[in-house]
């Protein structure tokens, strides 16, 4: 026997971070997660697996558009055709969407119910399913506890939603520990919530399987769904299969051996090359986080549009489809002309002015004053931290003034070398 | 640190060149050396010395890479002396002497912390370096802060960077909207995008309802569609009938009349044509026969009347040709005439030019008489020569006069000029006046400074809180050192801390044991529980009775009855014992049952002991903890007690020290500003007497009463005055001495010109001999007779040419005449008497005339045989038409041919009939829809006629308002599932939030990017802003000085000056008062101003740190030599503070150089990288 324990499928959500005005390959860009999802239907049509769980998080809690909802059906019923269950629980995100209560999903699919947890039992393989859907998108209590006994002489599998002992960027939502996951005495429990993919025991088997479509730069590598095999009541294998049809890379690329621009974008070129060899037929969208002490950091910062340029026109001759999300610089001058505040001349003064930044009052208030007409006009999607979150309000300000420090000695120096 | 010997052992064109840089009180270097001497190499060879040589060197041409070796002797301020080479590599590249690694440490205490940019910034000044410093003043609009930075800063172009990074960030954002900005480009899309989003994104109801109508449309469509299948059935049956019915009734007619024609023959199909062409045939055959006859006949009748002569046609070619060249003889006849007429010409022309020559012409003026060639060829170069000795003669005559007028000219200019008096001891005493230059200016600036100072101290006192004494007082306190107070915060943060921390953890320790106490009451009554105590009572119990049976039944022993009452009354103890076996067992059992409530009682037990012990721990430990910072407290007021100020917290109390120490230093400066005050008046009196004199020794009348400015002034123009009178009269001398020489060199033109004219002469002579022309002959008149000579040949050639061409036309005429005589006596005898070409042409005539008539009888010869093969195959078609007419008749069985036509229209009719039946009983089975011919028969008799047309009518109009219908819900229903196919696969929505997210990100990088622009950009300025307020006070005090040594005192001070935003600007103020902004001086002014504010920045620079050699590179390029002087003397006062090396390919500059520093301040030596 052998099933697929997938979760946040976030049909239709877009991909963040994906610069318009650069030109982003937007046909391969959109319905990416429609394309996840349908590679794994086609999986499972090609395996003939016996069924599918899905632990939450169908759709974003704040997408409206119905056509979700019906791609959403249309796949369940090519499931359904040949004859292969979906079994679900809603997640924090479905609770929260007016398509969880709108669509009516085809007979195959099996939604778990919210007022408490329940199970489900195939004979036909031995298996009970045990499961409870959030009614609320904030689900605070520990619901693994109120989950009912194993079956005996049965294969049990445990549907759950839930940050487990709570993860970074996931809100902490039916909070559980591993050991309360095991004293059920389940074989496998098949959970969601959490983006990256992660076996937090084996024996019993406790798995997030990730999502199936990176959205964002920080769900690099490979997405997708774990599929189960089972014989003679225990796991074989629960194994990773990718896929996602554009996938993230976060490309660290030392530079601290190059002496000018052609050696800076030839290892550029060579990370491009990487990516799209591992992202094989798919798209590949790649952050280039340039580092190091370099002889070339005068070159990278006086010819930066230059070096986005070329490293765009890099990822066209990398192999594969390659897109670069973004080109961050974090090079330093070998020699860093602004690391001695004691030097006696004005570069010392400027160094002293810099430093006495952090804790000048007057100076920050006069700064933000500056900065606040291009604030007050972000929309509010990225005007966070707000503007009665004075400790976030200065931790943003803080690194605007480092990366306005690196700047500054990047184009000092280059001012002295033109 | 000073460089004593720089080695460059192999480093660019150097090989094992050494360069001594040491000398007791040598304040200036001067390293002279032409084009590619190795300067830029020596400067160099320097930095790389000290920090290190780059990887990708250019100064490794000659030497490879792994051989490059700097090396020098250094010198530290404290007197250290250290010898060190540089080798190129990433590591281990300082080296000693031997080659020895050497840590690069060992260069600290030479640097001092200075890196390359600093040592190559600020202590390396070139002269585009100076002039770039020039323009960025230029740039920065007199903005104060920007230069100080500019020339106090080793990194060029902190002006450039401002403005770049405030357009940068402009570029991107700006305040007041501009639809073409990043900014608002990104946010329009994303506005753009949100409402396309909601336009897009398919609701709920909207798709219900869709399913709904299609439901209802589907519905009435299948309704529609069963009706019309009825209907359309019922159609089928009455068409099929309407079909069949005529074409029954006709199939019966016809097999009626066929049974009629039983016995007619079977003909072929084409009997009819075959018989009609038969008949065509012979009829047309006749006629062609006697047709033929006749052209055959008439044919030989022609032929018999042709007369052919056969001898002319055998000859014809040659008649041809001969006509052919007949044209060619009657053109030489003609042209004949023509050279007879041009022969006689041309010999006139001959003897003409004979006459012209006269004797020189020899017998008769042929051509052969004619003078050689190399003897004409002499004559004429030599009448060349004769014209240019003429020319040139001229020319040198003419300027010989204009350079003696010349001469005359000056000696008369010099005399005129007087002689200028002895100037040496008024150059000596303005020199002494310019090296006090400025001293009133200084003083004007020092009373400022103390002013300034009085006004600090004051403000800084009043702002210091605690303390209400003089400064004098202030400073006369014994306060605590920092290290203490910071000891104290310290100490007394932490002692705050862990009080804080004690109370808490005594707030938590009561909390858990409040909570264990409630979880234990929560668990309900301890007494009810099955804890191990309970089960050990209650098997001991069933202990005792089974004892007491045991004993009383098993062993018979006897036992006391107090024993067994106490255990249960006698009659009852075999049931009590199992009474009590039951509780031990059932309480076991709940003891398992319970086993988790159990242990949670015991762990809430244990929990709340441990609490309280806490609990009791805690609460001695903040006791501690609040002791101890009361103690802290009491010694800290303690302390501050002894200095008489009140004591605030640590933080506040360190705040009030530092505060002290401003006002300290504010103090100080009041003190400094007043001495050097006092001591500026005292040099001022001095200076001022000194110059007085001077000027009188001079011979001015100076006013005792002039500013000390005005004084200089006034003894640099007497002294500008008297250098200018010099350098005229010296000019003016050399001038006259330029033109005497000219005049020399043109008489010494002229002579020469003389002795080549007779030497020409001489040649002529010999010349006019050889081409036998008479000894005066001029050379124009030599001219003339080459010429004529030429002529002569000319005209000669020409006449043999005609003569040749008229002895071919002759021969020619001759040839043609003799071959025309001989063919005609062969073929024409009765033309032979004729003149030839006349003769030629009749035989041409007639020669064609018999081609004719041979081409004609040709021709009838065919036509005959033509006529005589037609006439054979027209009897051969009549043949073939008589034998098909017998077949035919045959196949009819008639006797005669008149009976065929009969016969043939029979057979066809019978024909016709049968394939009309088949016909029809085809048609028929075609519409009857499969049924057989006697069921079609069956039906088509069960229905009457009118009847079925009425009711087909009827059933057509209702199947077509039927079919409408359908039409129309089927339209309606694919309208509706088109829809549903648009909903289902997304109206945009999704692309729609994909571009709002996309344009997010453009957003969030524009802002990001301005952010970091325009803090950037705030950095730099409050950077610049800051290094003004700390450093212009004294820059610019020495700055002052040394701009006004540079300018010659053509500007005496600085003044500071507001621009429309309250930005300080500088100011230059002439020696007349009036001001002059950066933007109004000139190019090299500007640059004296900006050498100015480097040298006093390299002077700060040098009073806090090491001392660094200061290195110039051909800076006195745009300097006249006054200012350049002034300058090396700048540079030789540097000198007194640090090593100053002067590269220079200027030998003057070195000679300045020489001349300022007098003695041996100054050293040169030349550079020379080939040594």
């Amino acid at each position: 026997m052998k099933f697929i324990h997938t979760a946040d499928i976030h049909l239709d959500s877009p991909l963040s971070g994906l610069s318009a005005a650069r030109g982003a390959p937007l046909e391969r860009l959109r319905g990416s997660t429609r394309q996840a999802l349908r590679n794994l239907v086609d999986y499972a049509l090609a395996e003939a697996v016996d069924f599918i769980v899905i632990a939450g998080d169908l759709y974003d809690g704040t997408w409206r558009d119905y056509s979700t909802g019906l791609f959403l059906v249309a796949q369940m019923a090519r499931l359904g055709e040949a004859g292969i269950a979906v079994y679900v629980v809603l997640g924090n995100h479905d609770a929260e969407s007016k398509l969880t209560r709108q669509l009516r999903l085809p007979a195959n699919v099996h939604v778990f119910p919210a007022d408490r947890a329940s199970t489900v039992r195939l004979d036909a393989h031995d298996v009970a399913l045990h499961g409870r859907s959030f009614g609320v998108a904030a689900v605070s209590d520990n619901v693994a506890l109120g989950y009912p006994p194993a079956d005996p002489g049965r294969f049990n599998i445990g549907l759950l939603h839930t940050a487990a002992g709570g993860r970074e960027a996931h809100a902490n939502y039916a909070p559980c520990a591993v050991a309360d996951l095991v004293g059920k005495g389940y074989d496998y429990w098949a959970l969601g919530h959490v983006h990256t993919r992660e076996i937090l025991c084996e024996r019993p088997h406790i798995v997030f399987p990730g999502n199936l479509q990176g959205r964002n730069v920080r769900e690099t590598g490979p997405k997708g769904f774990t599929v189960v095999r089972i014989d003679g009541g225990r796991v074989l294998s629960a194994d990773h299969v990718a896929t996602d049809a554009v996938r993230w890379f976060r490309c660290r690329v030392g530079v601290a051996e190059a002496l000018d621009l052609d050696d800076v974008l030839d290892a550029v070129s060579r990370a491009l090359g990487a990516a799209a060899g591992e992202a094989g037929d798919r798209l590949a969208v790649v952050r280039i986080e340039l580092d190091g002490a370099t002889p070339a950091h005068a070159a990278i910062v006086r010819q930066r549009e230059h070096l986005v340029a070329e490293s765009h026109a890099a990822a066209l001759r990398a192999g594969g489809e390659v897109w670069i999300e973004r080109v961050c610089i974090s090079t330093r001058p070998p020699g860093d002309v602004l690391a001695s505040p004691g030097r006696a001349d004005a570069i010392g003064a400027l160094l002293r002015g810099v430093a006495s930044m952090a804790a000048d009052a007057e100076a920050r208030s006069a700064l933000a004053v500056e900065l606040d007409q291009m604030l007050s006009r972000l929309p509010a999607d990225l005007r966070a931290p707000s503007a009665d979150d004075g400790t976030a309000a200065d931790a943003r300000l803080d690194r605007v003034i480092a990366a306005a420090r690196d700047l500054l000695a990047g184009r000092i120096l280059a001012e002295d070398d033109a | 640190m000073r460089i004593e010997r720089l080695s460059l052992a192999r480093y660019g064109h150097f090989t094992d060149h050494e360069i001594e840089l040491d000398g007791d009180g040598t304040c200036l270097h001067v390293l002279l050396g032409t084009n590619e001497a190795g300067k830029t190499t020596a400067l160099n060879a320097i930095a790389d010395l000290l920090f290190g040589i780059a990887a990708q060197t250019p100064f490794g041409f000659r030497h490879d890479y792994k051989d490059l070796r700097i090396g020098a002797t250094l010198r530290a301020s404290n007197g250290t002396v250290l010898a060190v080479r540089r080798r190129k590599g990433n590591k281990n590249t300082l080296l000693d002497e031997d080659d020895r690694p050497l840590d690069e440490s060992v260069l600290t205490r030479f640097l001092d912390g200075a890196d390359r940019a600093i040592f190559t910034g600020l202590f390396g000044l070139t002269h585009a370096s100076l002039r770039a410093g020039g323009d960025d003043m230029l740039q920065a609009k007199g903005d104060l802060g920007r230069m100080l930075f500019e020339a106090g800063s080793s990194l060029a172009g902190a002006a450039r960077v401002l403005d770049a990074l405030d357009a940068e960030a402009t570029a991107l954002f700006t305040s007041r909207r501009s639809a073409g900005k990043p900014f608002y480009v990104a946010e329009d899309a994303r506005l753009a995008a949100e409402r396309s989003v909601s336009e897009h994104t398919l609701r709920f109801d909207d798709w219900r309802r869709n399913e709904s109508d299609l439901a209802a449309a589907e519905g009435a469509l299948a309704d529609v569609c069963d009706r019309l299948a009825r209907l359309e059935e019922r159609r089928t049956l009455l068409e099929r009938i309407r079909r069949t019915a005529p074409r029954l009734e006709a199939l019966r007619e016809v097999e009626a009349e066929l049974a009629g024609l039983a016995d007619a023959p079977l003909l072929p199909d084409d009997a009819r044509d075959r018989l009609e062409e038969a008949r065509r045939t012979l009829d047309v055959t006749r006629v062609r026969l006697d047709r033929e006859e006749q052209t055959a006949a008439a044919a030989r009748r022609e032929l018999a009347g042709l007369d052919i002569p056969e001898p002319l046609l055998a000859a014809g070619d040659d008649v041809r040709r001969l006509y052919e060249r007949r044209g060619a003889v009657l053109d030489g006849r003609d042209a004949l005439g023509e050279l007879l007429g041009r022969r006689e010409a041309l010999c006139a022309e001959l003897r003409t030019l004979s006459d012209g020559l006269g004797a020189a012409a020899g017998a008769g003026g042929d051509a052969a008489d004619a003078p050689c060639d190399v003897a004409l060829a002499q004559l004429r170069r030599l009448t060349g020569d004769d014209a240019d000795l003429c020319n040139r003669q001229l020319d040198v005559g003419e300027r010989r006069a204009k350079a003696a007028a010349a001469v005359a000219g000056a000696e008369a200019e010099l005399n005129a000029t007087a002689v200028p008096p002895d100037l040496t001891r008024l150059e000596l005493a303005v020199a002494q006046a310019q090296c006090a230059g400025g001293l009133e200016a200084d003083l004007f600036e020092a009373e400022q400074v103390a002013a300034e100072a009085d006004g600090r101290l004051a403000r800084a006192l009043a702002g210091l809180r605690l303390w209400s004494g003089d400064a004098a007082g202030l400073a006369a306190l014994r306060v605590p050192d920092r290290e203490t107070v910071l000891r104290f915060e310290r100490e007394i943060g932490e002692a705050e801390r862990l009080a804080v921390r004690a109370r808490d953890a005594l707030a938590a320790a009561c909390e858990e044991e409040v909570r264990c106490a409630r979880d234990i009451a929560a668990l309900g009554d301890a007494s009810a529980l099955a804890t191990a105590e309970a089960v050990a009572a209650a098997r001991a119990r069933r202990e005792q009775g089974w004892s007491l049976i045991r004993r009383l039944f098993v062993d018979g022993e006897r036992v006391e009855t107090s024993e067994i009452e106490a255990f249960a009354p006698q009659p009852r103890l075999i049931e009590r014992f199992e009474r009590a076996i039951g509780e031990a067992d059932a309480l076991a059992d709940r003891r398992q049952g319970e086993a988790e409530r159990i242990a949670r009682h015991d762990q809430l037990l244990a929990d709340r002991d441990a609490a309280g012990a806490a609990r009791a721990a805690c609460e001695a430990q903040a006791v501690r903890c609040e002791r101890d910072l009361a103690a802290l407290k009491d010694d800290w007021r303690a302390l501050w007690q002894a200095v008489g100020v009140g004591a605030e917290t640590p933080r506040e109390m360190d705040r009030w020290l530092e505060r002290r120490n401003d006002v300290l230093r504010a103090y100080d400066a009041v003190q400094a500003a007043s001495r050097r005050l006092g001591e500026m008046r005292g040099r001022l009196a001095r200076e001022r007497h000194d110059l007085l004199a001077a000027l009188a020794f001079a011979g001015g009348e100076p006013a005792a009463t002039a500013p000390f400015a005005s004084l200089v002034e006034e003894a640099r123009l007497r002294l500008d005055a008297g250098r200018a009178a010099e350098r005229t009269r010296v000019a003016l001398l050399q001038k006259s001495k330029g033109q005497i020489a000219a005049l020399r060199e043109e008489d010494a033109r002229l002579d020469a010109l003389a002795e080549q004219r007779v030497i020409w002469t001489e040649a002529w002579s010999v010349a006019l001999r050889q081409v036998r022309l008479p000894a005066g002959t001029s050379p124009a008149a030599a001219a003339k007779a080459i010429e004529l000579w030429e002529a002569v040949r000319r005209t000669r050639a020409s006449l043999d040419e005609v003569e040749r061409r008229i002895a071919r036309a002759q021969r020619d005429a001759a040839m043609f005449s003799a071959e025309v005589l001989r063919l005609l006596a062969k073929v024409l005898p009765e033309l032979a008497a004729a003149e030839p070409s006349s003769a030629i042409h009749a035989a041409f005539e007639r020669l064609q005339v018999a081609c004719r008539d041979a081409q004609k009888r040709q021709d009838l010869l065919a036509r005959i045989a033509g006529a005589v093969e037609a006439a054979r195959s027209a009897a051969a078609d009549a043949e073939d038409a008589e034998a098909s007419v017998r077949r035919l008749m045959s196949m009819a069985g008639c006797a005669g041919e008149g009976e065929l036509p009969a016969a043939i229209d029979r057979c066809r009719r019978k024909t016709t009939l049968l394939a009309r039946a088949d016909g029809l009983r085809d048609e028929i089975l075609s519409d009857a829809d499969g049924h057989s011919l006697a069921e079609a028969s069956a039906e088509a008799e069960s229905m009457d006629p009118d009847r079925r047309q009425a009711e087909l009518a009827a059933l057509t109009r209702e199947i077509a308002e039927l079919f409408a219908e359908a039409q129309r819900l089927g339209a309606c229903k694919q309208s509706l599932l088109q829809r549903r196919e648009q909903m289902a696969a997304g109206g945009g929505a999704v692309e729609a939030e994909q571009a709002r997210r996309n344009a997010l990100a453009d957003l969030e990088d524009v802002s990001e990017r301005w952010l970091v622009l325009k803090t950037a950009a705030f950095l730099l300025r409050r950077g610049v802003e800051q290094f003004r307020r700390e450093q212009q006070g004294p820059l610019l005090a020495r700055a002052e000085a040394l701009f006004r040594a540079l300018t010659l005192g053509s500007f005496v001070r600085f003044r500071i000056d507001y621009d429309d935003a309250d930005n300080p600007c500088l100011l230059g103020v002439r020696s007349d008062g009036t001001t002059c902004p950066t933007s109004g001086m000139s190019d090299g002014t500007r640059d004296q101003l900006f050498l100015s504010l480097r040298l006093a920045a390299v002077e700060r620079y040098l009073a806090e740190t090491e001392p660094l050699p200061f290195i110039a590179d051909d800076l006195f390029v745009h300097f006249d030599d006054a200012r350049a002087s002034a300058g090396l003397e700048s540079l030789i006062a540097l000198g007194d503070k640090t090593q100053v090396l002067l590269f220079t390919h200027h030998r003057h500059l070195a000679e300045l150089a020489r001349q300022a520093g007098g003695g041996n301040r100054v050293r040169v030596q030349e550079l020379c990288a080939r040594a």
